[in-house]
């Protein structure tokens, strides 16, 4: 069941984005279109992995029969990580392509913006990958950080509204 | 977890391949472009079209990096992520550090 859904799946968040060029006779219509489509697919990469985690987090705290629900729940956390991290990898090697493609184009937003993003993706890397407990604790503490998922958004929302000049 | 490395390997496989080209087709096109252009217009022309489309777009270049705002921008980012990187570090020393007992 599951391996028959993956790739529908994957077909159609790869095509999530054509309708975004399809429209060339606008082409400030088409940047802002990509612009939104990037930020729905962010929220989709990360909402459903940060409340899952508050949720457990939230449940375990207040125990009883909220605590049995959240053991319930831990087979379900692997998939969810998985997906938070394909589609986040997707995300982040489709936008440094999107930024050599337009390097000509280069702003400080799209910098800054690509600056960030890397610091959490390497973050996020090290945090699933390495085996030593220091370098987890930082990663995870980093990649969790409030000022730099703002600070994310907030220059998304830049760039899209600054594509076009 | 094999199958999720493996994947992620591809993707990024996939990235750099479909990316290198695309970056050299581009600056071959545009030159492409130029020559033709200058060729069907003759040279006068296009050397004033191109002396324009170059202030132009000195413009954007002074707009893009000296302006006030988008550098700010920019240090402002900076700044976040190095203090982000340092109050991390700094929780971790705070946690780790032994707590001193006064008898």
């Amino acid at each position: 069941m599951n391996t028959k859904i993956i790739p529908i799946i994957f077909l159609i968040l790869f095509l999530a984005p054509i309708p975004a060029f399809a429209d060339d006779d606008d082409s400030e219509d088409a940047i802002e279109n990509l612009g939104w489509v990037a930020l729905g697919a962010g929220v989709i990469a990360n909402m459903p992995f940060i409340l899952f985690n508050k949720w457990r987090k939230y449940a375990v705290r207040a125990g009883g029969q909220s605590l049995l629900i959240a053991r319930q729940t831990v087979q379900f956390y692997k998939p969810v990580l998985n997906f938070h991290i394909i589609l986040n990898s997707i995300g982040y090697f489709a936008g440094m392509t999107h930024g050599l493609l337009l390097v000509n184009d280069l702003n400080s937003i799209s910098l800054s913006l690509a600056i960030t993003m890397t610091v959490l993706m390497i973050s996020g890397i090290l945090l699933r990958y390495t085996s030593s407990r220091n370098t987890k604790v930082f990663n995870k503490l980093l990649h969790g950080q409030f000022g730099l998922v703002f600070l994310l958004i907030a220059l998304i929302v830049l760039h899209v509204l600054t594509g076009d000049d | 977890m094999k199958t999720l490395t493996l994947g992620l390997f591809l993707l990024l496989t996939l990235s750099v391949v479909t990316t290198v080209p695309a970056v050299f087709a581009d600056e071959d096109e545009w030159d492409d472009d130029d020559e033709g252009v200058y060729e069907q217009r003759g040279s006068g022309e296009m050397t004033r079209e191109q002396e324009r489309e170059r202030e132009h777009d000195d413009d954007d270049e002074r707009l893009a990096l000296g302006g006030g705002i988008p550098d700010a921008i920019l240090y402002g980012t900076i700044a976040v992520i190095v203090g982000s990187v340092a109050y991390t570090g700094f929780k971790i020393y705070k946690t780790k550090r032994p707590k001193l007992t006064l008898r």
